[in-house]
């Protein structure tokens, strides 16, 4: 029972240890983002009217990017400061985290066609498969999250 | 109050069941859709090189191409296959039993991890190495360009990064 316990510890310590790392890496890559938004913003003031669409189009990826990278990294730095992964918060921010995902896929497509006029919604969309994919991919680790957040719960209770 | 936990844990164990089916599904045809385009992509790129009237060294092949140079391209496809084949296997396996706590979904989540981690750095590893000889001190620096350009993909990082985390 001591091995157990003193074995939980340990895990909670990595656990730790390791989501502080992560949620920084994700901060980090959140600001690169943003510096990317940016830049990209100037340029778009200055432009030609055939590769407006185009920019748009990657100005709102980054920005959905950028609030995904965000919220991962809150999510790591709660998981750090509380040691449990598995809590309703968490699994909210996951799902959260997949639907904005597929948005990457289909909102700036969508934006960039109608206010550029470009014809080429579909194509943005098809290059954006991957998108789509990871966004199914993170809806079904929060079902996961979900099912460890139920037996951690049933845990707590029986103890 | 045992009996709600059992009927909870039943209707997750079916929803996993659930969701693990239409994924797997939507990563069969992902997979299907990626082969094809990759193999048009290098296949594209080999074609084109050999369509000019001049004969060219097979380092010209490597380097120079409309979708990207060669050797990104086939690291990416296999990457991008290991990746689909095995959150495949993993969906595959939820959806026969809904249980995600397995040792061996843990090993699948921890190696599909590693691939789509090295999916992103890998390309902007190769993009580094041929655009580091020739940085110029009068324009934005090879290592700020790698960040702030199109090269390092964030949000396949991120991605593998959670699912190493999650394993």
């Amino acid at each position: 029972m001591v091995q157990t316990t003193t074995g939980k510890k340990s895990i909670i310590q990595k656990t730790r240890i390791g989501s502080v790392g992560i949620g920084v890496f994700y901060g980090l890559l959140a600001a690169f983002n943003l510096k990317r938004g940016i830049a990209l913003l100037s340029d778009l003031m200055n432009t030609e009217e055939y590769v407006f669409g185009s920019i748009l189009y990657y100005i709102i990826t980054y920005a959905i990017l950028g609030i995904a990278l965000l919220l991962a990294a809150l999510m790591f730095l709660r998981v750090a400061k509380e040691g449990m992964p598995f809590q309703k918060k968490n699994v909210r921010l996951v799902r959260i985290i997949g639907i904005l995902y597929f948005a990457i896929a289909v909102v700036p497509a969508l934006i960039a066609s109608c206010i550029a006029k470009e014809p080429t919604l579909l194509t943005y969309i098809l290059s954006n498969l991957h998108s789509i994919f990871e966004g199914l991919v993170l809806l079904m680790i929060g079902q996961i999250l979900h099912y460890g957040t139920m037996l951690q719960q049933a845990s707590d209770e029986t103890l | 109050m045992e009996l709600n936990h059992d009927a909870r844990k039943q209707q997750l164990n079916a929803s996993i069941r659930k969701s693990s089916s239409i994924s797997l599904i939507i990563a069969i045809i992902i997979l299907i859709s990626q082969i094809y385009s990759y193999g048009y992509k290098i296949v594209y790129t080999i074609r084109r090189q050999s369509d000019g009237s001049e004969m060219q060294s097979y380092f010209d092949i490597l380097h120079n191409s409309g979708y990207g140079r060669i050797p990104d391209l086939i690291v990416k496809s296999l990457l991008t296959i290991g990746v689909l084949v095995l959150l495949i296997l993993l969906f595959g396996g939820l959806r026969k039993n809904g249980l995600p706590f397995t040792k061996k979904n843990g090993r699948l989540m921890t190696i599909a991890g590693i691939l789509q981690g090295l999916q992103a750095i890998l390309p902007a590893a190769f993009w580094l190495v041929h655009n580091f000889p020739y940085d110029n001190s009068s324009e934005p620096s090879t290592f700020s360009m790698l960040f702030s350009a199109y090269i390092l993909n964030y949000h396949t990082l991120g991605i593998g990064i959670l699912l190493i985390f999650l394993s």
